[in-house]
């Protein structure tokens, strides 16, 4: 069974805070480059078309840094792929963020570990720590404890672990999952392609530039043009990148409401995307690969067998309009009257 | 004139100075609305403005998935125009390890009920699904007598435990009588929850020109409705091989339609059925015997089922049996 994700996460030894002054500086340092080539282009053309190649590669740098951090540098690996089991606390969905938190349009959960129950029940949208129990580990009943703990691959960088998503939550037994949107990574590519005509139409420009009389303003249209372009391939990628709502599927999936106990399995992750912002970090499922509903609060017996049927289905062969010979494939009514069955006679209950 | 001194003194007006006034009142709309943002991100946490106010979200994300578990289920089939039996292929009764059949049970003997569980999911597993047992007396309708509960899992399709075998131990009631049972997978997130309910209903009946029998009926609705018995001599056909599947291609629908259609399964010419009553109201709760004369053609030995179905006026089915005529 195919999923979707765009993210991944870094393996502890390979993960670099990201240093935002820095790559800010190389960003407007490489914009600034490139229009001052133009200046220089009318005087010396050759100058001004290495300033261009100069500025757009401080730019490409920002932009690489940036993105491959969302998609991935901020997420330290902890150990894998990783089952969690919850009722739900709280939802949030990509139309509730708002600004630049919009770019990442991922729909977000947050869970209360099972067996864990809110201390005092409630159907409230929203969480506080004051009615989540503490995490135990130690209680061998409490065999998800451990997703909420901090880890030695994110402690030994010295950031912060405040659980979901700050101080007062260190303890409790929340838990953040994430199904990936796509927005982050659609827009990584279009700022690409966006770099690349805008570094295109910099060098035309620097060419005519050192046209006398007009060659200014040539330059000038051609700059506008194309940041205009690059703006338009941002703006279209923007408002139509697939934030987990797509047309083409199924329209009876479905609802989740708070309270719900929801079995998620994905890439356990520590997320360091707001170190510096609010000082806080956070372990998560990054992404959520499989999602589905469950009757009821799992035991560790119960989830050992979650796990195993969930790898099952994301591994197994998709036989949609296959020859397979099971009696499931293609079958419409029921097994018994229209599948296929390998010795051509209905499969006998036993 | 008015007019046109008005026009003249606006366009002069804005080109002068209104214009900037314009601007500087856009200016402090957006100060006030970056200070507004800031003072609630300041005073409200991340974590609360970004939840939803709803306690219920739609959720379309492809890695979301529903799962399919299914039993044979006679309304469901019949709601797709399909024939049915109450000798249901997915229940099985066990007496001391042997399969027996549900129309002759002792009373107060333990029986094992087994269900067989499908999932007609390609994405969804099912782990702990609730499997509810239960049994009515003889007929249609009736109210659920609970047997018993158990749990069950199901893998998706062609990976393990699909189907899977849902056991129950059953002791019948002490006093002799004859029994629908009923078979219910419970599960809230199913991408059909139609397919879920299946029921064993069986019967024989010894010929005795005529055979004899009758069934009960219940109205469980909370309104009043007017129902019609419907007999047809319809047995599941034998199941389709591979190849020939593979063959038929688009119009294997079409074709397992056809080998399941009621109006190819009418009672056979020469046997009769008579009802007292073919067709009686009942108000909501109520319920009635039904009583039926099966009488087979002369020279006939050996054994022919019967599935009677009962509808109401909306041809909405409300439960059958499926009744053996034997004769030797």
């Amino acid at each position: 069974m195919p999923f979707k994700q765009y993210t991944h996460c870094t393996p502890t030894a390979d993960f670099d805070p990201f240093n935002q002054p820095l790559v800010t500086a190389a960003g407007l340092g490489g914009i600034i480059a490139m229009i001052a080539a133009l200046f220089l282009a009318a005087a010396i053309p050759v100058a001004g078309i290495l300033l261009v190649l100069a500025g757009g590669g401080f730019l490409l740098a920002a932009i690489i840094s940036t993105f491959e951090y969302l998609l991935g540098g901020k997420l330290i690996c902890l150990d894998g792929d990783k089952l969690a089991i919850g009722s739900v606390l709280s939802i949030e969905t990509a139309s509730s963020k708002s600004g630049i938190d919009a770019m990442d349009n991922d729909f977000s959960i947050n869970i209360l570990l099972c067996p864990h129950q809110k201390i005092v029940p409630d159907s409230s949208t929203v969480f506080e720590a004051a009615n989540l129990p503490d995490s135990d580990v130690s209680n061998p009943l409490n065999f998800q404890d451990f997703l909420v703990q901090e880890q030695t691959e994110s402690s030994q960088h010295g950031i912060p672990y405040t659980g979901y998503e700050s101080a007062p939550f260190k303890t409790k037994t929340n838990f953040h999952i994430e199904l990936e949107g796509s927005r982050i990574h659609d827009m990584y590519e279009a700022f690409l392609a966006a770099w690349a005509l805008l570094v295109a139409f910099a060098i035309a420009a620097a060419a005519v530039a050192a046209i006398p009389f007009i060659g200014w303003l040539l330059a000038l249209l051609l700059m506008l043009f194309g940041a205009g372009l690059g703006a338009a391939i941002a703006g279209i990628t923007w408002a139509t990148s697939d934030d987990g709502t797509p047309d083409d599927l199924d329209p009876s999936i479905g609802e989740i409401h708070i309270n719900d106990i929801l079995v998620s399995y994905g890439t356990w992750t520590y997320d360091s995307g707001h170190n510096s912002d609010l000082n806080a970090g956070w372990n998560e499922l990054h992404p959520v690969k499989f999602l589905s509903r469950a009757e009821r609060c799992a035991d560790s017996k119960e989830a050992v067998e979650w796990q195993d049927k969930i790898n099952e289905a994301l591994n197994i062969p998709d036989f949609r309009g296959a020859e397979e010979k099971h009696p499931l494939v293609g079958s419409v009514y029921h097994p018994v009257l229209d599948g296929c069955n390998a010795d051509g006679e209905p499969p006998v209950i036993n | 004139m008015k007019k046109i001194i008005h026009f003249l003194w606006t366009a002069i007006s804005f080109l002068l100075y209104k214009w900037l006034i314009v601007i500087i009142r856009l200016i402090r709309r957006l100060c006030t609305a970056w200070k507004k943002n800031k003072k609630d991100k300041k005073e409200i946490p991340r974590r609360i403005r970004k939840a939803t106010k709803s306690k219920c979200v739609p959720i379309r994300h492809p890695n979301y998935h529903k799962p399919d578990p299914m039993i044979y289920s006679q309304n469901y089939l019949m709601e797709l125009g399909l024939a049915v039996t109450w000798d249901n292929p997915d229940i099985q009764l066990y007496l001391k390890g042997n399969p027996v059949s549900s129309e002759a049970l002792e009373p107060d003997t333990e029986y094992e009920i087994v269900a067989r569980c499908w999932n007609a999911s390609y994405d969804a597993p099912v782990v702990g699904m609730p499997v509810t047992f239960s049994y009515l007396d003889f007929g249609a309708g009736a109210i659920s007598i609970n047997i018993g509960q158990t749990f069950t899992s199901l893998g998706v399709i062609g990976g393990s435990d699909n189907p899977n075998y849902a056991k129950v131990a059953w002791k019948t009631p002490s006093v002799a009588g004859h029994y629908c049972i009923q078979v219910r997978l419970e599960w809230t997130d199913d991408k059909n929850p139609k397919n879920n309910m299946g029921q064993e209903n069986t019967n024989v009946v010894e010929a005795h020109s005529p055979a004899v029998f009758d069934f009960k009926v219940r109205n469980n609705d909370t309104k009043e409705h007017r129902f019609r018995v419907e007999a047809d001599a319809y047995t599941i056909p034998p199941g389709l091989p591979c190849d020939e599947i593979k063959k038929l291609g688009a119009r294997k629908n079409e074709i397992v339609r056809e080998r399941n259609n009621r109006k190819n399964f009418p009672v056979p010419a020469g046997w009769a059925i008579t009802y007292i009553d073919p067709v009686f109201s009942l108000a909501a709760g109520g319920e009635r015997m039904v009583n039926v004369q099966v009488t087979p053609p002369a020279g006939f030995t050996g054994s022919k089922p019967f599935n009677f179905n009962v509808f109401d006026e909306r041809n909405v089915l409300t439960g059958g049996v499926t009744a053996t005529i034997v004769k030797s």
